[in-house]
């Protein structure tokens, strides 16, 4: 697209031709290869090999000489013919550099690999408050995918698709050059976690953040062997280099979160059912009555109790509501999202720097505050950041680089999970989240009692109506009286030691530290008077992670001809993390109401404790090379030690080649390549086993005392999953093409990789009959394979002196495939949902993550069967692939749009493919209160009109007809669905199902032992094209800003995840089923939180 | 100088961060594990492996029987629906599971005692002998659930190192592991009339031991009354026929060397005695009443009734709304028919206070109601018909017994309070035709 725009335009000026040298302004030489651009046109030329050239262009155009390492300059075009050029030698040109492994800067045109580098300014642009959500899109290859919930919710990165089966999936995370914290979370274990957690990168201020690189491939990557199976990110905070003087900078911006993406909801009727699907009492209309004034007479008009929704249709009259308010009966318009509150995010940095010759110090403060969506949580952050140099002597450099975050999370988002994965928990459509603000404690403070006669201080207070969903309420009080209150500060601090000995030869030191110290209290009120019995409690957790880091490098570069210079390096780094979390809690409830303490446990507090270390090291070396500052070639190995495996066989090699060929600097290049390097590299990277995974050893418990007198009962057991002392690291061996082309003098790039990754001693718990003695053993024993294509293509379809157009498209497809597991079994259960009603299951041949599930029973004759109740049968016995989990490909399309001060920039990203199970949103179907569940229920939707009757074998059975009552008087209903199929015996099918019943049942839980469900129609791709972001920026005009003092001023407002231009599923978020950091905690839970659309403004102001 | 100083600094850093073989040895294992055990230990977590399959906990109750036996017996009443007999993995694959976990725990046992030296294992010899017998009440169930099982060589992973495709076990025939189990019992029973326990072990023997309390007698009770039980069970085929006849002869015929469960005083049973700790049975309530699991059969209830059977009252009880009128489900009905029933509440129900709220109820492994039955069917079959009834009257009351042993137990009386028994009630019961 980008190349048709290139060509639209056109300027018509009277044209003559200019020539001229280009020479350098120090030493006179001239300059080959200099881009001379008309500017605002697609005219260019480069310099010959005697720096001259000869372009065409009008008086009054401008022509504007680029060339790598000097400073661009504009001349403007009078009568002359010949305008010569003195280029000044540019230090500030060099930035073309790019931070690789261990920190170490490189000329982006040396490198072999492919190596996607986000500047600072594309992170802020819309207020994220992570810098991975600022990641959207915007690197080819990378998959970005956050849990719902807000600022706290852990954010997953893939790269390059996903490179273990069982493992982790998460890259490393460096900041200026030390691995920090980040961990894994697993937000879909509602009953050991009701709260959602986040991992350690959230941590990092995007405000802070100069540029990341992201290392995708083994090459790249080698250097962090073990480690870096799944990529690595490297962050680079901003410092005052390259700056003079004092300069201080204001950034503020603030936004609200508003839930969107909810279920499309049916709005035409209320709990219930049909009569002849079940009955509970109703009357004809679906309707049951109460007496409320006591006469003895029914007269007020209510609804069933159930948890389905089929019942009688909205009529806008007076219906008693389970508050005991009777309200007219109609579809309560955003009765679930007034369970939530709107989301509020506000951010303010002042960052000052100060720089002189001998030092720079660059010094920001941040403060965050942060409102989820869910109730009362909050997250406060306050981020103080130093990034100082100075310079010790001539030859000497000590950097310092602190970052203190200090934190109060009040009440992490509590988890959804009870009202979505739970029949008990879905409102019904005559039911409000209002309702329940009021409802969920009495006017004493007390937990709401349901039924009448329940004892209670307020029995009038019961809840005696049907209607209230129990798990709602539950959830309420949840939500407002458990508290949650996290205290944390993290450090993560590094001192860096540079002494230049020689000329080319240099030591660095570094030691570093990445520590957190968390302090939680959890209250929870009392839920019953004292006089009742004993509730509420109170617990205290304490949690420390401490990461100790290390490292020397001895580096040397020489000059050995003018044309050939060499590097080399050697160096070893180690690292230490430990950590400990302790937990103390009242027992059986407080012995005084709301005594929020330890003290107030009813019986002795009960308490818990772990701890874990993780040891790992590596002695590494790199030799590189170049000829002519053209031709690049870079080796490097890496020996490394993790304590994760047994410490007699721990001990692996990781090495890499990659090279890298400038052809547009070897060979003279038509004029309309500005540039071109072709890259090639190959490289082993690894990831160790879980920690305490590979050793065997025994659980020991107590049973307690058992007898009179006795001691306690002390035991041990042998795990049933065994480990394995011989456990070896997973192992990605992957090479890597890739080319690099720059056309127009800039104008258009593209950059376009192939990756061909094998990844060999899949670490997987390999399942064994039981009867060996254990459930699984630790193997190294499966094989996968990633391969794709990464295409980065930018370009400036507009260029004049007041319009700017940028495009970018990153596109990346991924193929993965299985290819082996263990000998003698061709696939592995990851999980078994509902009672055998699916599975995800790994294929020898196939990607990761088939879904499979059972199909229709099929009779002799290939017909779908239907049973005398019109559901299809489902087949118990067979299962087939509905589809597969990982998505195929990712990417972004950034345009950007500047004119005068202005500038508009949208981003969209999408994803194709990968098969997801949503399952709660199916249950909604069954509970009747998505739209698809109102299909045929009735007439006017399509319903087939029948009536009920017995067939010979005593069958229920229901038959179409076309009368006003059945041939024996029976009633008519108008809600009935035909599958098409055949009968038992053969003949098609004329066995009519009710639509109550069917989307009650085909939707259920349960596997086919336990219901009808056809969970092959939960499983279904989730591909999306969406507005992630979208922001409109005024810089006001500089003279404007100095008036009140600054050097530049702007203003923005933006949006994020604005909307959908497509989704295959059109009941939830995309992402809302991302819920761990492994893959497999990514596909089927829909119970965290609702998403949400964010709006928001900012403010920046350099002084 | 300040060359020399900064090299001996930058040294500094390298000790600083460097890792030793000491740091990676250290960092390997769990803290909160250990690496070696000793025979007590692994003989109670042995024990305490299957405890979820003794005692009545929710997965074994709702998810296992709730689908399988207490159908296939009646002993429990269902709304009936399609596949109803077909039984679930989940209702299969746990209780063979668990099997082979307490198996597993048992080779461990083995190997730890195994790698003690032989004037210890001479000492520690009980534990061994008392685990074959837990383990052989067990394998006994499998058996007769499945037929031919793993056995001789199963288990073994943890022995073999961790070498799985060397673990992987055959298949013994059910004979070859009856016979097996009948030959060690058999050599247990005499084994146990004249070891002798060093005080020393017997005092870690009797905590450690929280079936029979380091009990002997009970030891060898349990250990013939499970021979008693394998040899009815498998009294009626060709290959055991005589040897059963011959070997229960034996046993029923010298009660002073091989003693059985007698009374109830002497049954084998895990106690609740601890509610903290993980013997308990608070699960008993969520396994048996989710999903109407406690609804009672027509069979049961009606038999019940018509020889007015004492345990009635405190087995079952009437449903809260069916006015005192006890009545099962009907399985010939309709299941809408059935669900009408059912919301009317009018089924009877197991009686939640003997049973599936009482926290203590313990975890029965065989009593003495099992054994007097299994004698009376030895003595029908040789022709003794006086000596079988007697022993069948006596089962009668001694399960009548224990259920209101049970309900003594409770610390529930949901289900209101339990007219007492007596023997003149009992004794009615055996009189009636169908008793008698």
């Amino acid at each position: 697209m980008a190349l048709i725009l290139f060509c639209s335009w056109q300027f018509v000026l009277a044209q003559k031709t200019i020539t001229g040298t280009v020479t350098d302004a120090k030493d006179g030489s001239t300059i080959p290869g200099v881009n001379v651009l008309v500017k605002g046109t697609t005219t260019g030329t480069t310099t010959d090999l005697d720096g001259v050239y000869s372009i065409k262009a009008g008086s009054g155009q401008t022509l504007y000489f680029h060339f790598i390492g000097y400073t661009d300059q504009n001349v403007v075009v009078g009568a002359e013919a010949t305008i010569n050029v003195k280029l000044e030698p540019s230090m500030e040109q060099l930035q073309e550099v790019v931070v690789t492994a261990l920190g170490i800067s490189r000329e982006q045109k040396a490198l072999g690999y492919a190596v996607t580098s986000i500047d600072s300014k594309d992170l802020t642009k819309t207020g994220t408050t992570s810098f991975a959500t600022a990641l959207y899109g915007k690197a080819p290859g990378v998959r970005i995918a956050q849990t719902p919930g807000g600022s706290t919710s852990a954010v997953n990165i893939n790269i390059r698709g996903v490179n273990s089966i069982t493992g982790r999936n998460q890259p490393l995370i460096v900041v200026d050059g030390v691995p920090i914290r980040d961990g894994e979370v697993k937000n879909n274990d509602y009953w050991n976690d009701q709260r959602l957690r986040g991992n350690g990168l959230l941590d990092i201020n995007p405000e802070d953040i100069d540029n990341i690189s992201i290392l995708k491939g083994a090459s790249a990557a080698a250097l962090y062997g073990s480690e870096a199976v799944n990529g690595v990110v490297l962050i680079t905070t901003k410092s005052g280099k390259g700056t003079k003087g004092w300069s201080v900078d204001l950034y503020s911006t603030y936004s609200a979160d508003k839930i969107a993406y909810l279920p499309r909801y049916q709005t035409e009727r209320g709990a219930g059912a049909p009569l002849n699907v079940s009955n509970g009492g109703q009357d004809e209309a679906g309707f049951i009555y109460y007496d409320t004034d006591g006469d003895g007479v029914k007269e007020t008009r209510g609804i069933l109790g159930y948890s389905i929704n089929f019942g009688p249709k909205f009529d806008g009259k007076p219906t008693m509501a389970w508050d005991g308010v009777i309200r007219p009966y109609e579809n309560q318009e955003d009765n679930y999202s007034n369970l939530f509150q709107t989301g509020l995010n506000s951010s303010t940095t002042v960052a000052m720097t100060h720089a002189n010759e001998s030092s720079n110090i660059r010094l920001s403060v941040t403060h965050q505050d942060n409102k989820g969506v869910s109730l009362g949580s909050e997250n406060v952050k306050n981020i103080a950041n130093l990034n100082s140099s100075f310079k010790l002597g001539k030859n000497y450099t000590v950097d310092l680089v602190m970052n203190y975050i200090n934190q109060k999370v009040t009440n992490r988002p509590y988890s959804i999970d009870r009202l979505t994965n739970n029949f008990g928990g879905m409102m019904g459509r005559f039911d409000n989240g209002d309702w329940y603000l009021g409802k969920y404690k009495t006017s004493k403070g007390y937990r709401f009692v349901t039924v009448k006669g329940t004892q209670s201080l307020t029995p009038d207070e019961n809840i005696i109506y049907n209607g209230m969903r129990g798990d709602i309420a539950d959830f309420m009080w949840r939500v407002k009286e458990n508290n949650s209150i996290e205290n944390s500060n993290r450090l993560i601090g590094s001192l860096t030691n540079t002494w230049q000995i020689t000329e080319g030869l240099k030591l660095r030191g570094r030691i570093a530290t990445d520590y957190t110290n968390r302090g939680t209290e959890n209250s929870n009120t009392s839920e019953i008077p004292l006089a009742f019995g004993y509730s509420g409690s109170f617990g205290l957790e304490s949690y420390q992670n401490n990461i100790r880091y290390g490292d020397i490098m001895l580096m040397y570069m020489k000059k050995v001809t003018q044309d050939i210079e060499i590097g080399a390096m050697v160096g070893y780094t180690g690292q230490k993390e430990t950590g400990t979390s302790m937990s103390r809690g009242t027992s059986d409830g407080l012995s005084t109401e709301n005594l929020f303490d330890l003290a107030a446990s009813v019986n002795t507090p009960g308490s818990g404790s772990s701890r874990y270390a993780i040891v790992k090291d590596a002695v590494l070396g790199t030799i590189n090379g170049n000829y002519k500052n053209y031709l690049f070639v870079e080796g490097t190995l890496r020996n490394d030690r993790t304590s994760t495996m047994n410490p007699n066989n721990n001990s692996f090699f990781y090495p890499s080649v990659n090279s890298s060929f400038v052809f547009s600097e070897a060979f003279t290049m038509p004029a309309a390549i500005s540039y071109g390097k072709f890259r090639a590299s190959w490289g082993i990277v690894g990831n160790y086993p879980d920690m305490y995974s590979a050793n065997i050893a025994y659980s020991q418990n107590t049973l307690g005392v058992q007898a009179v007198g006795g001691k306690p009962v002390l035991y041990t057991t042998i795990p049933g999953n065994m480990g394995n002392d011989a456990i070896r690291p997973e192992q990605k061996h992957e090479y890597e093409f890739g080319l690099e082309t720059k056309f127009f003098v800039n104008r258009l790039g593209f950059d376009i990789a192939y990756y061909n990754g094998l990844i060999k001693d899949q670490i997987l718990p390999l399942t064994i009959p039981t009867s060996s003695g254990a459930t699984s053993v630790l193997t190294n024993i499966g094989t996968l394979r990633n391969q794709g294509i990464e295409i980065a293509l930018s370009g400036t379809p507009v260029l004049t002196t007041n319009f700017k157009w940028d495009v970018q498209l990153n596109f990346s497809k991924n193929k993965n495939v299985v290819e082996k597991l263990a000998s003698g079994s061709d696939e592995l259960l990851h999980a078994d949902y509902d009672g055998n009603a699916a599975q995800l299951i790994s294929k020898v041949g196939e990607p990761m993550g088939d879904f499979y599930s059972h199909p229709v029973k099929l009779d002799a004759n290939g017909g779908k069967i239907v049973n005398p109740d019109g559901l299809y049968q489902v087949d118990a016995d067979t299962m087939v692939k509905i589809g597969n989990a990982m998505p195929k490909a990712v990417g972004g399309f950034i345009n950007s749009f500047t004119y005068k001060g202005f500038t508009l920039e949208a981003l969209v990203d999408f994803r194709f493919g990968g098969y997801v199970m949503p399952t709660a949103l199916n249950w909604m179907t069954s509970r009747g209160l998505t739209e698809i569940s109102t299909t045929a229920m009735d007439k006017e939707h399509g319903g087939l009109s029948y009536y009920g009757t017995t067939d010979a074998n005593g069958n229920a059975i229901n038959v179409q007809t076309d009368g006003a009552t059945g041939p024996n008087g029976e009633k008519v209903y108008d809600d009935g669905i035909l599958q098409e199929g055949v009968k038992a015996d053969g003949t098609p099918n004329d066995y009519i199902a009710s639509s109550a019943y069917y989307y009650w049942n085909v939707y259920n839980w349960g596997g086919p032992q336990y219901s009808y469900s056809r969970y092959e129609l939960y499983i279904v791709e989730n591909s999306y094209i969406k507005m992630r972001e979208l922001s409109l920026t005024y810089a006001l005009p500089v003279n404007v800003a100095k008036k009140i003092g600054a050097k530049n001023i702007s203003l923005s407002v933006f949006g994020r995840n604005l909307f959908y231009f497509y989704r295959t599923i059109k009941d939830m978020d995309a992402e809302a089923a991302t819920a761990g950091s492994r893959w497999f905690q990514q596909v089927n839970n829909v119970g965290t939180n609702p998403s949400t659309r964010t709006f928001g403004g900012a403010l920046r102001v350099g002084f | 100088m300040k060359k020399i100083l900064i090299m001996i600094a930058a040294a500094l850093l390298v000790v600083g961060t460097a890792c030793t073989k000491a740091d990676f040895e250290d960092a390997y294992p769990d803290p909160s594990k250990i690496s070696t055990t000793t025979v007590e230990k692994q003989y109670s977590g042995f024990l305490s492996s299957n405890r979820e399959y003794v005692l009545p906990y929710y997965w074994n109750y709702f998810v296992v029987l709730r689908t399988t036996l207490t159908r296939y017996t009646q002993a429990v009443g269902w709304v009936n629906s399609g596949g109803q007999y077909v039984p679930g993995e989940a209702g299969i694959g746990a209780y063979w599971e668990t099997y082979y976990n307490l198996m597993a725990q048992y080779r461990e046992l083995e190997k730890v005692y195994n790698a003690t030296p032989a004037d210890d294992q001479a000492t520690k010899r009980i534990y061994m002998i008392t685990a074959a017998i837990y383990l052989y009440d067990h394998t006994q169930k499998l058996v007769d659930l499945h037929g031919d099982i793993p056995f001789s060589e199963a288990g073994m992973v943890s022995t073999n190192g961790g070498d799985y495709e060397a673990s992987l076990p055959k298949y013994d025939k059910a004979e070859d592991v009856y016979s097996k189990m009948l030959d060690d019992l058999k050599a247990f029973a005499d084994e146990l009339n004249t070891i002798s326990v060093q005080s020393a072990i017997q005092t870690g023997f009797k905590n450690q031991d929280f079936i029979n309390g380091g009990d002997l007698d009970k030891w060898k009770m349990y250990c013939n009354s499970l021979r008693l039980r394998m040899l009815t069970r498998v009294s009626g085929t060709s290959a055991f026929q005589s040897r059963a006849n011959t070997e229960i002869a034996a046993i029923l015929g010298n009660p002073s060397s091989y003693p059985v469960v007698a009374d109830n005083d002497h049954n084998i049973q895990i106690n609740v005695s601890n509610q903290n700790s993980p013997i308990n049975s608070q699960q008993f309530q969520t396994g048996l009443e989710d999903w109407n699991g406690n609804l009672a059969s027509q069979a049961m209830i009606d038999h019940m009734l018509a020889n007015a059977d004492p345990r009635l009252r405190a087995m079952y009880e009437p449903g809260a709304e069916a006015g005192g009128v006890y009545a099962g489900l009907d399985p010939l009905l309709l299941s809408n028919a059935q669900q009408t029933l059912l919301d009317a509440g009018t089924v009877t129900i197991y009686n939640r206070s003997t049973l599936s709220r009482n926290d203590y109820f313990p975890g029965m492994l065989i009593n003495a109601a099992e054994v007097s039955f299994l004698k009376a069917e030895y003595y029908l079959n040789s022709g003794n018909d006086g000596a079988a009834k007697a022993a069948y009257n006596d089962g009668i009351s001694q399960s009548v017994k224990n259920y209101y042993y049970f309900r003594s137990l409770s610390n529930d009386n949901v289900a209101g309070d339990l007219t007492p028994t007596d023997d003149s009630e009992i004794t009615a019961y055996t009189a009636m035709n169908q008793m008698d």
